[in-house]
């Protein structure tokens, strides 16, 4: 059988969201550049990058 | 040297006929955004040799003033009905007027040739006719160095500027620790986040 809904993978990489969410907001607290340019190319891309390893990391052990 | 700042700051200027010469007279008055007024007098070597090892002294290099003024619409306000002829106002800019001499015929110059390199890109386009204005300025005497190309070349540079500040945006100065510190801070979140998906996972399977 499935791991916990919607899905292990999917999971993950919720996890990994809102890790990154809470990890970026701390970040953003001592980063000092704030040009909306720079905050929507390499947030999007550490975020997006914790997301992947969560959906790894949920396809690992989030599977029972 | 005092200077005026704000509101109260005028630049005034006239035509010199002949070069060289301070103008005299009545100033006429022109409308500017905003301008600079630095000068500098850096240190050469002495290229003389055959004096020893010692090395020669130092010398002074020329005083270089540089003026560099945002005009714009000058051409049409630069009439000589606005002329002042308040002795007081003239003396009070004649810093100004002094490093000023000769902005006049390079300013409808460079109004010429911002309308000419408007056609290069949007940001100068004939509405914005702000245009940068050179000047050096020798020791002793003042005179124009600033020409088509060297406006050319400033203007150019701006765009340069222009375009390094949008990379400047894009790359900032830390995008490495950005991209390196957001998953480190993730590590504990994300673990205990995964450890607590765990606890809801049943021992033996779904049933």
């Amino acid at each position: 059988m499935g791991g916990p809904d919607p899905g292990p993978g999917l999971t993950g990489a919720v996890a990994g969201l809102l890790s990154a969410s809470i990890a970026a907001t701390l970040y953003a607290a001592n980063c000092t550049d704030d040009s909306p340019l720079f905050v929507a190319v390499w947030y999007p891309l550490a975020i997006g990058f914790v997301a992947l390893v969560g959906c790894l990391a949920g396809r690992r052990w989030l599977q029972w | 040297m005092a200077r005026a700042y704000g509101s109260s700051a005028h630049l005034l200027m006239k035509r010199e006929t002949i070069y060289g010469e301070a103008a005299t007279g009545n100033y006429i008055r022109i409308p500017f955004n905003r301008c600079n007024l630095g000068s500098e007098q850096g240190l050469i070597d002495d290229p003389v040799l055959g004096q020893g090892r010692d090395p020669l002294r130092i010398v002074q290099d020329a005083c270089l003033a540089v003026l560099e003024g945002h005009f714009s619409g000058l051409h049409p306000r630069f009439r000589t009905d606005q002329c002042l002829d308040g002795p007081g106002t003239a003396v009070t800019m004649h810093a100004l007027y002094f490093e000023g001499r000769g902005v006049h015929a390079i300013a409808l110059l460079s109004k010429w040739d911002a309308e000419r390199i408007g056609a290069m890109g949007p940001s100068w386009n004939c509405a914005d006719r702000s245009v940068l204005v050179t000047l050096g300025a020798g020791s002793g005497c003042c005179s124009t160095v600033a020409s088509k190309d060297t406006l050319r070349t400033r203007v150019r540079s701006q765009e340069a500027e222009r375009s390094a500040a949008w990379s400047s945006r894009f790359v900032g100065t830390n995008w490495w620790r950005c991209l390196t510190v957001i998953p480190m801070l993730s590590v504990a979140p994300l673990a205990f986040t995964l450890r607590a998906l765990r606890w809801g996972a049943p021992t033996r399977g779904l049933a």
